[in-house]
């Protein structure tokens, strides 16, 4: 319940922002979608404000909030938890954003193709981890260093990711000797798999965070 | 138990600075001064009985409860101002309401509301748009709104123009008035301290070199003032802190040592102010612990 109520703070300092980014979302969507292309479009526009809109409460506070958000009746892992809890419910709405401009772009009369389901899946899994190993970081170099270090990591961390992703494929498509036949065939087990291995990475962050922050000052 | 109070043998290590060791207990019902130089301490002190920081070693007690027993418990019984706000810039007095009543058990709304209207504080305006003045009393509203035993305040009065001092003087008075609830004040403020303190502690260099009641700290001193061919090797020699300049001299003696007066001095209470000059100049520590 502690948890909730540590994620209230976040949801209200990043509430301007979740707003303006839906509304960036619903005009941008209703461009794009028309176009058979378009859904590939959202899909990346939301993996990227999902990272964005997860980290922007690291991105706001400050150290001299201590003196209030520390001094809040709350034990570390509930503060911990009601961060990853913010985490979690923004991927949740990006999600149903995503799968609300699935049904909107069948419902202008296009088709979605079969594998859009995995590939989706696989870009939430992506998400997913991209956001657990910057909350790692986030909360390992601390509130003092993590204004420096965010710019870096903001643009650094989800373009290696992204950008290994697709190098990845490239290389296993052009590599003879790799047999991705059966990743293909078995797109929808593989994406799935990814999705639980990366909750799985996500919840075992959430340990390391809390283990992180009890040994930290300005926690 | 009558200390609301109790810090042992904490102990909290940097790279560039040690807090040692630091020990002491205030009672309920009074006000305890915390003053030192800029980097003595003092601040690290406050954060660690605030629990922003942790310590190496030792431990803190508010009412018997430490943070390692019930963090809750422990810190709905603080109250914190501090030298500048600490509320998030982009909160309003609004955000804050929801976030205290979501937080704290004791929050009483209507007394929040209250002090915000009667310190006429915009209720949506950003607080980054808030005078210091505007940002202390906040701070205030939401210490006092609540039940806390210990107000804790880190230069809370510095920079606020002599009514608004005032003001908050008395809200501290009253504070304590019931006799349960006690206040750690951090200040350079000294004359403050000598308008409300009960308790005073000298810190220097991570160490406590001070800590007496203001009362006896005060009849524990003589200033003596007298021309410079008065001055004697026996004042030189006592003289806890000594400053000559081309008219005469002034000393800071122990109060033992009275008989070294003659009539030709003019002999006064010292300020805290004072006191505090002359011991730091002089960093004679081992003659002070001593009495």
């Amino acid at each position: 319940m502690k948890a909730f109520k540590f994620c209230k703070i976040d949801l209200l300092r990043s509430r301007a922002v979740i707003a303006l980014t839906t509304l960036i979302m619903i005009v941008f969507a209703t461009y794009f979608i028309v176009d058979e292309e378009g859904l590939g479009f959202v899909a990346g526009y939301l993996a990227v404000i999902t990272v964005v809109i997860s980290i922007l409460p690291f991105n706001l506070e400050q150290r001299y909030e201590s003196g209030f958000i520390d001094m809040l009746p709350g034990t570390i892992s509930q503060r911990v938890y009601g961060r990853y809890l913010y985490a979690f419910l923004i991927m949740v709405l990006c999600s149903l954003l995503g799968v609300a401009s699935m049904i909107l772009f069948t419902c202008l009369g296009n088709k979605v193709e079969g594998y859009f389901g995995a590939i989706y899946l696989g870009m939430v899994s992506i998400v997913l981890f991209v956001v657990t190993i910057e909350y790692i970081i986030f909360y390992a170099v601390g509130k003092t260093k993590t204004q420096k270090v965010l710019p870096i990591l903001q643009i650094m961390l989800p373009m290696l990711i992204f950008l290994g992703s697709a190098r990845l494929g490239e290389y296993l498509e052009s590599n003879a000797n790799i047999d991705i036949t059966w990743l293909v065939d078995n797109k929808y087990m593989v994406s799935v798999a990814a999705f639980f291995v990366s909750v799985l990475i996500f919840l075992a962050s959430i340990k390391i965070s809390t283990q992180i922050c009890k040994r930290r000052d300005y926690a | 138990m009558n200390n609301l109070l109790e810090v042992k043998g904490v102990t909290k290590t940097y790279q560039s600075f040690e807090l040692q060791n630091i020990s002491f207990t205030l009672p309920r019902g009074f006000i305890m001064g915390y003053v030192g130089r800029n980097g003595a301490g003092k601040t690290t002190t406050l954060n660690l009985i605030t629990r922003i920081c942790n310590p190496n070693k030792g431990s803190i007690s508010i009412n018997g409860i430490t943070y390692e027993k019930d963090p809750i418990a422990y810190k709905e019984q603080i109250g914190f101002i501090g030298d500048e706000s600490y509320f998030p810039s982009d909160f309003t007095v609004k955000t804050i309401r929801i976030v205290m009543k979501d937080q704290y058990q004791s929050f009483d709304e209507t007394k929040f509301n209250q002090f915000i209207k009667e310190w006429n504080l915009p209720e949506k305006k950003k607080i980054d748009t808030f005078s210091r003045g505007m940002k202390v009393k906040l701070m205030f509203a939401c210490a006092l709104s609540r039940e806390t035993s210990l107000l804790i305040l880190d230069e809370a009065t510095n920079g606020l123009d002599p009514m608004m001092r005032e003001e908050i003087l008395d809200l501290l008075q009253n504070y304590i008035e019931d006799g349960k609830r006690s206040i750690l004040f951090s200040t350079h403020m000294l004359s403050d301290l000598e308008q409300i303190a009960d308790y005073i502690i000298f810190i220097e260099d991570g160490k406590i070199i001070l800590d007496d009641s203001k009362d006896d700290l005060l009849e524990s001193y003589i200033e003596v003032k007298g021309k410079k061919e008065d001055l004697t090797r026996a004042i030189e020699k006592k003289a806890i802190g000594l400053t000559k300049n081309a008219y005469g001299f002034e000393a800071l003696l122990s109060s033992e040592d009275a008989e070294l007066v003659n009539k030709n001095f003019v002999v006064e209470r010292p300020t805290i102010d004072k006191i505090m000059l002359h011991i730091l100049k002089n960093k004679e520590v081992t003659y002070y612990e001593s009495f």
